[in-house]
């Protein structure tokens, strides 16, 4: 049995994270939701470690990709995924070449689509820890 | 006054004419005359000459007779031979007489052969040596008879015989006779009627022998009245000063000879010079003619000349005169009117020259100033022509620089434009992608929901058939038909269908409204023709829709090195201008091809058409026929200018009322050939 999957969801429409929660209704995920950067911030400090953080890009007082630099830092393991209206942001294509983002989608998005990338997300997460783990053993 | 003049003019060159040819006439005559005299008294110089030779010839050669008979007497010749001069004197002097009477023989001599004297018959007690003349050496030279005028010591001329004395062959002696001068020259006087005087030069002379001679000839001698001459012989009786002074001029020898006047009369005289028989000169033959009824025939010939002259003159003079003051009259008169006339006329004339001059002033003032204005002229128009050339050429590089500045206007206007929309279309885009994102997520939401409801329902239904009876399933059944269950289960699907249509929609709208607005994309890249027309397709649907129906023919094109945001502009500006041109309800035709360097895309309506004069105009900025706020006139433009920049090409074809096609050729490789 896989285990669970921690996801994290910011964005500043709260009908964004009602769909999400409802499209991943029937997964094997555990979602988090935070109306804003700081709640969202301050829920990874408190609930680590956390998998894949889904994020919107245009938000009051941060954007998506300066909460992104914060998050890794608390929460270098999880996976970014940005979900926006804008998709084609030079600074956002840039992280996506560095490999700190994992993908972005664009508003409005399928569900289909959103459990595909988080699905891959998680399996590139495991991925990861699993390599990092063989290099510690 | 001019009278006057003019008499004086006429008569006094005519009196001076007169007086002249008086003057030369009278001059004219003198010398004739003079010189008719000189050749007159030539004449008879050589006439008088001639019957003196001939009249001493004639002498001579009685002489010659005389001596021939003596030679032969016997008598002579014994007295001769026996050197008896008592016989020889005895026989000469009953000669001598006779002879002297005859022949006016005044010498006798006898000389013995070698010439000394022997006797003088004519001086028998004198029986001195005589002096050998030069008849005597002549005849004793030659042994023959010689004779000639010998100037004898006593002044006197005479003519002299000597004759050889020969008996047999011997010569015994030489007998001379002699002959004065005087009776030969007044035979010469009788025979020419002309007057002549004699002198000798003293040289020649004796003083006392020559007065003797003269004494015993019976004539006067004066030995001083000339300084180196004497005085022998005259046929005209000249006082002796007078004499003196016709001899003492130098004129008497010149060939005119001198004008002599004695006594009343009036003689022309000429000396010839006097030979003796030795051809020496010995004196002076002066010929004088009397010419006294001549000067006077003459003077009184040039008197009657000189009056008749002077009558004529007189006469022509008053003639002239009287003719002359009549002529002078009308002369005055014609001359008077001829004054007014000039008078009129000067001041006619002062009045036309100053006219003239004014005039010619004016004239030269004219040219000056035509010349000045055509040379201003010229300069203007050579400096209007440069300056129009100038001007043109400023115009045209204005009205060049304007064109640009509008195309750029309208491009920068038409980017601004653009650039605003995709701004627009940016902020836009986020806010409502967030609804139409959870619209859209909610509808799968909805969706997936429905199913489970949908099935849940069928359950329930097929355990409310299977369990529940009587009324209460009639009344599920009843309420199941009064609210359309069946018919919202099959709806449902479609309706939920139309929503995701819906979402989409809104969401390539979104999209392309972002894709077009990136106006300011630099770089080229490759891109695909079709995605750009369905791009912009998805914009311009809804202008679309209304008015055409949308054929698309795609044709396999290859990816095209281009700026496909400009190109997007293209097709919309034209899918726009298309929609624009149909008043109706019309067909919008797309179609695509390429050939092996070419893409191309022609993009077609049925609308109402180009017309032709508005054809060539079309690509003009700012040209449009739209009403004012349905076009800016720079859609074309901005077309022709992208078309340019991609190296390619826009034509158009458009019939009134059948509509319009234009049709974008577009090189493959136009973009990078400019790029390398």
């Amino acid at each position: 049995m896989p285990e669970i999957i921690r996801l994290l969801c910011v964005d500043d429409e709260i009908n964004i994270l009602n769909v999400i929660r409802r499209q991943l209704l029937d997964e094997n995920i555990e979602i988090h939701c935070a109306l804003t950067v700081s709640k969202g911030l301050q829920f990874l400090q408190e609930h680590r470690p956390m998998q894949v953080i889904v994020s919107d890009y245009r938000m009051p007082g941060m954007n998506g990709m300066e909460f992104l630099k914060q998050a890794e830092l608390i929460c270098p393991e999880a996976v970014f995924i940005i979900l926006s209206g804008f998709a084609d942001i030079p600074i956002v294509k840039q992280s996506l070449e560095n490999k700190h983002l994992f993908r972005i989608l664009r508003k409005p998005w399928r569900a289909e689509e959103l459990r595909k990338v988080i699905g891959d997300a998680v399996r590139s997460s495991r991925q990861t820890s699993s390599t990092s783990h063989g290099a510690i053993l | 006054m001019q009278n006057k003049k003019i008499r004086r003019k006429v008569l006094v060159p005519l009196t001076l004419t007169f007086i002249i040819l008086i003057a030369a006439f009278l001059y004219t005559s003198y010398r004739i005359r003079t010189q008719d005299y000189a050749a007159r008294l030539t004449s008879r110089y050589e006439r008088v000459q001639s019957i003196l030779q001939s009249l001493v010839a004639t002498h001579t050669s009685s002489m010659n007779s005389i001596v021939a008979f003596i030679t032969d007497q016997q008598r002579f010749q014994n007295a001769m031979l026996n050197l008896d001069r008592e016989q020889l004197l005895q026989h000469g002097s009953l000669l001598l007489d006779r002879l002297y009477l005859q022949q006016q023989i005044t010498h006798f001599y006898f000389h013995d052969r070698n010439g000394h004297n022997f006797l003088r018959v004519y001086q028998p007690e004198n029986i001195s040596e005589a002096p050998h003349r030069f008849t005597m050496q002549r005849a004793m030279a030659e042994d023959h008879p010689v004779a000639g005028l010998e100037l004898g010591g006593n002044g006197t001329f005479t003519l002299r015989l000597v004759y050889p004395w020969h008996v047999g062959q011997e010569l015994i002696g030489y007998i001379e006779l002699g002959q004065e001068i005087d009776p030969i020259l007044r035979e010469l006087k009788n025979a020419t009627d002309i007057d002549f005087l004699v002198t000798i030069d003293k040289e020649f002379l004796v003083r006392n022998s020559w007065e003797e001679g003269m004494r015993m000839l019976g004539r006067s001698a004066n030995w001083n009245i000339l300084n180196d001459k004497v005085l022998i012989d005259q046929t005209v009786t000249i006082p002796e000063d007078s004499a003196a002074i016709i001899l003492s001029d130098d004129a008497i020898s010149q060939e005119q000879g001198s004008l002599i006047k004695i006594e009343g009369r009036t003689f022309r005289g000429r000396s010839f010079p006097l030979q003796d028989a030795a051809q020496r000169t010995v004196g002076d033959f002066v010929l004088l003619h009397d010419i006294t009824e001549d000067v006077i025939a003459f003077r009184t010939f040039i008197t009657q000349v000189v009056a008749f002259s002077l009558l004529l003159s007189t006469c022509l003079f008053a003639f002239a005169y009287r003719i002359l003051g009549r002529v002078d009259k009308q002369l005055a008169d014609s001359q008077d009117r001829l004054q007014q006339e000039l008078e009129n006329q000067a001041k006619t004339n002062e009045k036309l020259e100053i006219e003239v001059t004014e005039r010619r002033r004016a004239e030269d003032e004219l040219t000056r100033l035509n010349e000045h204005l055509e040379r201003r002229v010229t300069e203007r128009t050579r400096e209007l022509h440069t300056l129009n050339l100038e001007i043109e050429t400023g115009r045209m590089a204005l009205e060049e620089a304007y064109k640009n500045l509008q195309a750029q206007q309208a491009t920068i206007l038409q980017q601004g434009k653009m650039a605003c929309i995709g701004q627009l279309a940016a902020g836009v885009a986020h806010d409502i992608n967030n609804p139409i994102g959870f619209v859209a997520g909610n509808l799968e939401v909805l969706e997936d929901f429905w199913k489970k409801v949908v099935g849940f329902v069928e359950i329930q239904s097929d355990a409310l058939q299977k369990n529940v009876a009587g009324d209460n399933l009639v009344q599920v059944t009843e309420a199941r038909k009064k609210l359309k269950i069946n018919y919202i289960f099959e709806e449902l699907p479609a309706v939920m269908a139309e929503c995701f249509e819906g979402t989409d929609r809104v969401n390539r709208i979104v999209l392309n409204l972002k894709g077009f607005s990136r106006i300011d994309e630099t770089e080229a890249r490759l891109a695909d023709i079709h995605e750009c027309l369905e791009s912009t397709i998805g914009i311009v649907r809804n202008e679309l829709r209304y008015k055409a129906d949308l054929k698309k023919h795609y044709g396999q094109l290859p990816q095209l090195f281009c700026h496909p945001q400009q190109l997007n502009q293209v097709f919309m500006n034209l899918l726009l201008n298309a929609a624009q041109a149909i008043e109706r309800w019309g067909e919008i035709s797309i179609k695509t091809w390429a050939d092996e360097n070419n893409i191309y895309v022609a993009i077609g309506d049925t609308g109402g058409g180009i017309s032709p004069e508005n054809l060539t105009r079309i690509f003009e900025p700012f040209f449009t026929t739209k009403d004012t706020g349905v076009g800016t006139g720079l859609g074309l433009s901005i077309v022709y200018d992208i078309i340019k920049k991609h190296r390619g090409e826009i034509r158009v074809a458009s019939e009134v009322n059948q509509g319009t096609a234009f049709t974008i050729r577009l090189p493959l490789y136009g973009l990078e050939s400019t790029n390398a």
